[in-house]
């Protein structure tokens, strides 16, 4: 039906990997950069994997962020499979959303008697090559560290924003509201000195 | 945190819109005038007016349902030997540039309409702030 000739259709899923991986570290990297956003949504998460594991493998924010990421890549995926012929697509999106799930659940530590907080993975090296599941329970348990284990399938993603973070992290929210609060701060030193010297003699 | 930006009203007025944009658009082709971008246009339209809120993660998922629902239309009414499952899986090859274009038109005016609202105070709605917070 599709004519599957595998290379063809292996190569899709590669892909479908390695973009949706981007565009997964990229968020992943300014939620971490946005405190408010981080507060309301994603510190729960971090809060589960370092606290007893007592709740439930999904709760609902990790169902409904990793369900719903899952189903809009599988639908824009089967929208390319559509125009392009090639059935790779559709099944890299939902490879990546079973994917998604597994690595979650491995990392809560669904197959074995203590989360992965309370048997701590050793922190990974500055590696190029594939990220496993090892690599990014790193940030689940320590998501402020400065070596950044955002990736799910190329940790090189990781090695390119600890290179760009510098320059980066001005135009996270972070980043302009502090270029902001230093502005205001600038601007009332400024003022206050004026006032002093207006105040002389 | 929801990334399809789900609610009940907006995707109600794409369905109205879809529902509306695919009898139009085989009524017309009965006529001759065979332009499948009429569903991705009513259903964005039927999004736009019913909804309060903007929503680019929206636009995109209506984008897709208007690929799907247009391909599946235009390959109904053409009634393919192969059945309409064979006639899907060979859609890509059924298509000259003309026929790309006009889908792709109405994939574009889904996602555009789709992604705005034509109420007026319409709030934005970023994925992680406002009601995307968990409960």
């Amino acid at each position: 039906m599709f004519g599957i000739t595998w290379l063809p259709e292996l190569l899709a899923v590669a892909a479908v990997f390695f973009i949706a991986d981007l565009v997964y570290v990229i968020d992943h990297y300014l939620v971490h950069h946005d405190r408010d956003r981080y507060r309301r949504t994603h510190f729960r998460h971090h809060r589960r994997y370092n606290g007893p594991k007592s709740g439930p493998q999904f709760d609902a924010y990790e169902l409904g962020t990793y369900n719903s990421a899952g189903f809009g890549l599988l639908l824009c995926m089967s929208v390319v499979t559509l125009f392009s012929g090639n059935i790779g697509f559709l099944l890299g999106g939902g490879l990546k959303w079973v994917h998604s799930l597994l690595f979650h659940l491995y990392q809560h530590g669904w197959w074995g008697p203590v989360a992965v907080r309370q048997a701590p993975p050793p922190r990974p090296r500055r590696t190029w090559g594939l990220a496993s599941a090892r690599y990014h329970a790193w940030h689940h348990s320590n998501p402020d560290d400065g070596r950044f284990t955002y990736a799910e399938s190329w940790a090189g993603f990781d090695r390119i924003l600890e290179i760009l973070h510098p320059r980066l992290v001005r135009y996270t929210v972070d980043g302009r509201l502090g270029r902001l609060g230093q502005q205001a701060v600038r601007g009332a030193e400024e003022r206050a000195r004026r006032a002093r010297h207006e105040a002389r003699p | 945190m929801n990334w399809l930006a789900w609610d009940p009203r907006s995707y109600g007025g794409a369905a109205l819109g879809a529902l509306l944009g695919a009898c139009a658009y085989l009524l017309l082709r009965d006529s001759g005038f065979d332009e499948p971008w009429l569903v991705g246009l009513a259903l964005g339209l039927g999004c736009a007016l019913m909804t309060r809120e903007r929503s680019g993660l929206r636009g995109i998922v209506l984008a897709c349902t208007t690929a799907w629902l247009a391909a599946g239309l235009t390959v109904a009414a053409a009634a393919p030997a192969e059945g309409w499952v064979g006639g899907m899986a060979s859609f890509h090859a059924s298509l000259a540039l003309p026929e790309l274009t006009r889908h792709l038109v109405g994939i574009a005016a889904a996602c555009l309409l789709g992604r705005t609202s034509l109420r007026r105070g319409a709030s934005d709605r970023v994925a992680g702030q406002g009601r995307e917070t968990p409960a």
